[in-house]
């Protein structure tokens, strides 16, 4: 187990080699002094363009986007008392896909698309949550279920939507389905929400390792379960709202990156919680590159890059872990 | 000093009432034994004692503030209560474990102190666990992991400690180990105690008040020489009890 200092020195390290990658890395390779020149603003032209137009913005979606999924995931599992939860289990992908291949239906242009993605997102999370709260009690598996279910019904109407929906449409729909980033170009918003959603969960860091161990034993030492897990249901919702808007559903992200760093960095979450942020940031951002640049200038959807880089990884550690 | 207080408590668990208008006083430096057949109410007393579990009549009071006007931090700084079981979903290990204990006792952003790791290093070699602080809990036996969980209470360090039987899963060296540490906390550092048990012996031995829970929601509390007898444990058990006496000491067996 690493101490958290050196830690997220590493991270914080990696992350910046990541987004230095994807600087460079693309259908148009840059060398280093050129992209100095480019910073610098001793460059115009063609090259800068690419950078700070097409490049940085992306690369900055990227890891915003992965970040919000790695930190929604891991309060999604304390939330849920469940380890293989993901911010996607409670239907909030499901309803963002409905709205966003509405929109595509109805030749809606990215803007549409974009806003329908996160009324859908949005109108998921209060349905599950008023059928999940009703009157009586909240309980973990209450809202799992419900979650599940609406989920369902949402992965129905995708299947619905995509029979009825005419050829020319399709590739873009099972794009926006698997996960791409090609028109992510906004990352303001997402790096601001981002950090607003660490630091208002960062102080209940401690509260979390408690609701970890179960919601009785987290009362009894003196954590108010109900607020805490309102505020995990909300803030997790939105992130995932947000990062699905951004990026479509990009799997895996949000539900191995916990677990990766859990087993590098134990389950204290005040660790955990910035770990899963820069993790998520890191996984996506050279899964994002790779999609750009594995057979430019075509580009593959980010979700199945997430997938292939994640799985391998997350076996050989999990194997290394039990020896 | 009455610690801890109930007035005419009452719970109903779906059309089921447990104990009816039950008066309890704990004062400080008393060791208090519950005893009851399983499904007497035991651990929803515990429980409502703690406020996981809002009573339907009457109220209860800590250190004479109504339980219902505090907040969590406020009654886990003061009570702490061992449950029955405890539940990992998660890994987590040794040393993570006992420190959360001290979770109520910090703020926000406040991270633990070297007072705070001595509380939960002592807590840890007085639970016989010195040496285990980085394995993982889920590599524990049955009897460690109670021991991790009984050291977390000691590491929270309330005035008042609330045990659900605190003695499963343990060896007879640690169960008396335990049962002396207890009477020693209250007896010399003003502590209160009120813990579940099982063996009407245990309870004759170190605790000096019992509460007998009935099947049928009576209950009655007295010094645990004078209420241990014969005829109470076997109308309490609803099965023949004899007694025995060795050196002046009562022992109490089955059949």
């Amino acid at each position: 187990m690493m101490r958290p200092l050196p830690l997220l020195t590493l991270l914080v390290l990696a992350a910046l080699c990541a987004l230095l990658a994807a600087l460079l890395l693309g259908s148009v390779s840059l060398s280093p002094a050129e992209l100095w020149r480019v910073l610098s603003g001793d460059e115009s032209g063609v090259v800068s363009n690419i950078i700070i137009e097409l490049r940085l913005p992306r690369a900055l979606a990227a890891f915003a986007v992965g970040g919000m999924l790695a930190l929604a995931g891991t309060q999604m599992q304390v939330l849920l008392g469940n380890p293989l939860a993901d911010p996607y289990i409670l239907g909030i992908s499901g309803g963002a896909a409905v709205g966003a291949l509405l929109a595509m239906l109805l030749g809606a242009a990215a803007f549409g698309i974009t806003s329908s993605a996160l009324t859908g997102a949005l109108a998921s999370m209060l349905l599950v949550f008023g059928l999940a709260h009703g009157s009586g009690a909240w309980s973990p598996t209450r809202l799992l279920l419900t979650g599940v279910v609406v989920a369902a019904g949402w992965g129905a109407l995708i299947s619905f939507l995509l029979v009825m929906a005419p050829q020319q449409n399709l590739p873009g729909m099972l794009f926006w389905l698997m996960g791409d980033l090609a028109h992510a170009d906004r990352a303001l918003p997402g790096l601001l929400l981002l950090i607003f959603g660490l630091l208002i969960t960062l102080p209940r860091a401690r509260s979390l390792n408690l609701l970890a161990r179960g919601e009785q034993q987290a009362a009894v030492l003196g954590v108010e379960v109900k607020p805490l897990r309102l505020q995990l249901y909300l803030t997790a919702s939105l992130l995932t709202a947000a990062a699905v808007t951004l990026g479509g559903s990009i799997g895996f992200v949000g539900l191995v990156v916990p677990h990766m760093l859990r087993l590098f960095a134990g389950s204290d979450h005040r660790l955990l919680l910035p770990a899963s942020v820069l993790g998520g940031g890191i996984l996506l951002l050279l899964a994002d590159t790779l999609a750009r640049t594995l057979i430019a200038p075509q580009q593959l959807p980010v979700g199945v890059l997430t997938a292939m880089l994640g799985v391998p990884l997350f076996l050989y550690l999990l194997q290394r872990s039990y020896r | 000093m009455t610690r801890l207080s109930a007035t005419q408590l009452a719970c109903r668990l779906g059309n089921r009432t447990l104990w009816q208008e039950l008066d309890l006083k704990v004062v400080q430096g008393e060791c208090w034994g519950v005893l009851g057949g399983n499904g007497s109410g035991k651990t929803t007393l515990l429980h409502a004692l703690v406020g996981l579990q809002a009573p339907s009549t009457g109220e209860v009071h800590l250190d004479g503030k109504a339980l219902s006007s505090l907040s969590r931090g406020e009654i886990a700084r003061r009570l702490g209560l061992l449950l029955q079981d405890s539940h990992d979903a998660f890994p987590s290990n040794v040393w993570e474990s006992v420190l959360s204990g001290r979770h109520p006792h910090l703020g926000h952003w406040q991270q633990e102190t070297e007072n705070d790791h001595a509380l939960a290093r002592n807590a840890l070699a007085l639970m016989d666990l010195a040496g285990l602080e980085s394995r993982p809990v889920q590599s524990l036996s049955g009897g460690e992991r109670r021991r991790l969980a009984i050291a977390t209470l000691l590491t929270q360090d309330p005035a008042i400690l609330l045990l659900d039987e605190p003695l499963n899963h343990l060896d007879m060296r640690h169960q008396h180990g335990l049962l002396q540490l207890l009477q020693t906390l209250c007896r010399k550092d003003g502590k209160a105690v009120v813990m579940v048990l099982h063996d009407p012996n245990q309870a004759l031995r170190y605790c000096d008040q019992v509460l007998l829970l009935e099947e049928d929601g009576a209950w009655s509390t007295g010094r645990s020489e004078e209420l241990l007898t014969i005829e109470r444990l076997s109308r309490l058990y609803g099965c023949a009890i004899s007694e025995i006496e060795q050196n002046g000491k009562r022992c109490f067996l089955p059949g």
